[in-house]
């Protein structure tokens, strides 16, 4: 296995880790991250993910979007739009790297919304696969800003403003700090705009494999409740027990979660 | 453009990016930043806050190295043993890449949590010059003869996932089904066995008491978070120890921050610290 870092871009830096197999099956694995913090605490697992399907042939890149990690970090000039096309340049770089035309997205979390989005949008996608997607964005998003909150009542005493203010203020173009992250008002408008059931209705113009694996017993009822496997005769819907390791600080080897990815990819 | 450099040790890749100074920076090309960060993080720290640091720093005039240590982020693997020994190495491996490469050797090193303890451990049994060191949020210091030293991932750990999977229903179902990879599992449990007694035949800098320090050659800056738990016990125990040896240092402590100075103005507040430092102190 070889395995390099590389520049998929300059302006904006777009980082990337190119893992290229010793035996290629001709197939490629585009990895999409969770949001913010989630990402930190991911990092490892998604590389030993990687790593687990490599060996098994496939190339795989993991990359970190705009406002993460070694892309440019400035979160504000991430959102929606921007991380479509980071995706849009990693799959490509990866296509022409390892000779392919078509790649298959895991996302993880907030990761597996902006790879079914994208995933809407093209038709070069072969497989798609969500792990413990979140379905509600900006649900999500309002559940981020509420635990941000209570992390702020236990170490300081006291909160500086409410949800409901934060919303406000998202709305009327005011930048939240979200742990360190800045989220810009444009963000959370363009959460709204694209919200899941829209996302999954355009899958549907360009019908390919969906598979998701849920890891909590709460994702697993949301997923089952949009009831994806109506929409999507092929759905696989897994799920495996693992603990929350997205926000963790501790890392936990997640040897059955890779197993299932590469059973997943390889039966495809 | 940044530096994207992979160093292979034995049968591992340590993984580094490298922010380039930037040319028009006065005064302060020609030394670099070592990045350490903490257990169970990865090279880029806490929302990304030494990735900022290294861009904002290479604006300054300093090569800005970070690197994820073997065992996380993008580097080495799991079924390997990994302590403070082997960043420890890995520090110095990365000294000689960026001195063959850039010819830079003014190296300070900048941890977080117990990248900061280690590299305080660095500093004072290197037998390499270091030229300043700014710690963030460090863990609290043991108080044994080993002082700074942290173990980063313990034998332990893949034995206590797989006992804890003897308790679940799947497991004795693959057990009976014959799909459980014995070898996979032996070997994950074991590796890190075999990779200890490498680790250990690796020989401390210079454990001489006496000697402690010798080669620091520059300021210490000491950043803790007034929310932090450890900052009681840690702050402490660092301006302690720097006294003893006589070692330039100062403390600050960051207002209302917590562990990992979780928002946009307490790591500008951070950032201006070192930023006032390194014109100030850094010669």
């Amino acid at each position: 296995m070889k395995e390099e870092q590389v520049l998929i871009r300059e302006e904006p830096q777009l980082f990337g880790m190119v893992y290229s197999p010793e035996v290629a099956n001709g197939r490629g694995v585009l990895m999409i991250h969770p949001f913010g913090e989630e990402r930190k605490s991911s990092v490892r697992i998604l590389v030993m993910m990687a790593k687990a399907l490599c060996r098994e042939g496939f190339s795989v890149m993991l990359f970190d979007l705009c406002g993460h990690g070694d892309s440019s970090y400035d979160m504000e000039e991430g959102g929606i739009c921007a991380w479509m096309e980071d995706i849009r340049d990693a799959a490509a770089y990866l296509c022409r790297l390892s000779g392919m035309d078509r790649v298959s997205l895991v996302g993880l979390r907030f990761g597996s919304y902006l790879a079914s989005l994208f995933a809407s949008q093209s038709e070069n996608i072969e497989r798609l696969i969500l792990l413990e997607p979140v379905t509600e964005p900006t649900k999500y998003l309002r559940k981020s800003l509420r635990s941000k909150l209570v992390k702020e009542l236990i170490t300081v005493g006291a909160i500086s403003s409410n949800r409901a203010q934060l919303i406000s203020g998202l709305k009327n173009d005011i930048t939240v700090d979200f742990d360190g992250y800045a989220i810009t008002g444009n963000f959370y408008k363009e959460l709204e705009k694209y919200e899941t059931d829209h996302i999954f209705g355009d899958l549907g113009k360009n019908t390919r494999p969906v598979s998701v694996v849920t890891m909590t017993r709460s994702s697993r009822n949301a997923i089952i409740s949009l009831d994806l496997t109506s929409r999507f005769p092929d759905t696989v819907i897994g799920h495996i027990e693992a603990p929350a390791f997205w926000e963790k600080i501790d890392y936990t080897p997640l040897d059955e979660l890779n197993s299932l990815i590469v059973e997943i990819l390889s039966n495809a | 453009m940044p530096d994207l450099f992979s160093i292979k040790c034995d049968s591992e890749y340590i993984h580094g990016i490298i922010d380039i100074p930037d040319a028009t920076a006065t005064g302060h090309t020609g030394k670099a930043f070592i990045f350490l960060h903490g257990a169970g993080g990865h090279r880029t720290g806490p929302h990304d806050m030494l990735s900022m640091f290294s861009a904002r720093l290479a604006c300054a005039g300093y090569y800005c190295i970070r690197f994820d240590h073997r065992g996380w982020g993008y580097s080495g693997e799991d079924n390997i043993y990994h302590d403070h020994r082997t960043i420890i190495e890995e520090v110095d491996l990365i000294r000689e890449y960026i001195k063959s490469k850039y010819g830079v050797d003014y190296i300070a090193l900048l941890g977080i949590c117990s990248g900061a303890k280690i590299a305080l451990f660095y500093a004072k049994t290197t037998v390499k010059p270091v030229r300043g060191l700014v710690m963030l949020s460090s863990s609290a210091l043991r108080n044994d003869e080993k002082g700074t030293e942290v173990k980063i991932k313990e034998l332990g750990m893949n034995s206590q996932t797989y006992i804890a999977k003897v308790f679940r229903r799947e497991t004795w179902k693959k057990l009976f089904s014959g799909e459980i990879n014995y070898r996979k599992i032996i070997s994950t449990v074991l590796g890190p066995l075999k990779s200890r007694k490498r680790i250990k035949k690796t020989v401390y800098h210079n454990s001489k008491q006496h000697l402690s320090f010798e080669n620091l050659k520059g300021p210490v800056l000491v950043i803790q978070a007034e929310k932090d738990p450890e900052t009681l016990t840690a702050l402490p125990q660092i301006e302690k120890l720097l006294s003893r040896h006589n070692v330039d240092h100062e403390s600050h402590i960051i207002k209302g921050a917590n562990h990992s100075f979780y928002s946009i103005k307490w790591k500008n507040e951070v950032y201006n610290l070192i930023n006032d430092w390194i014109y100030t102190k850094m010669i």
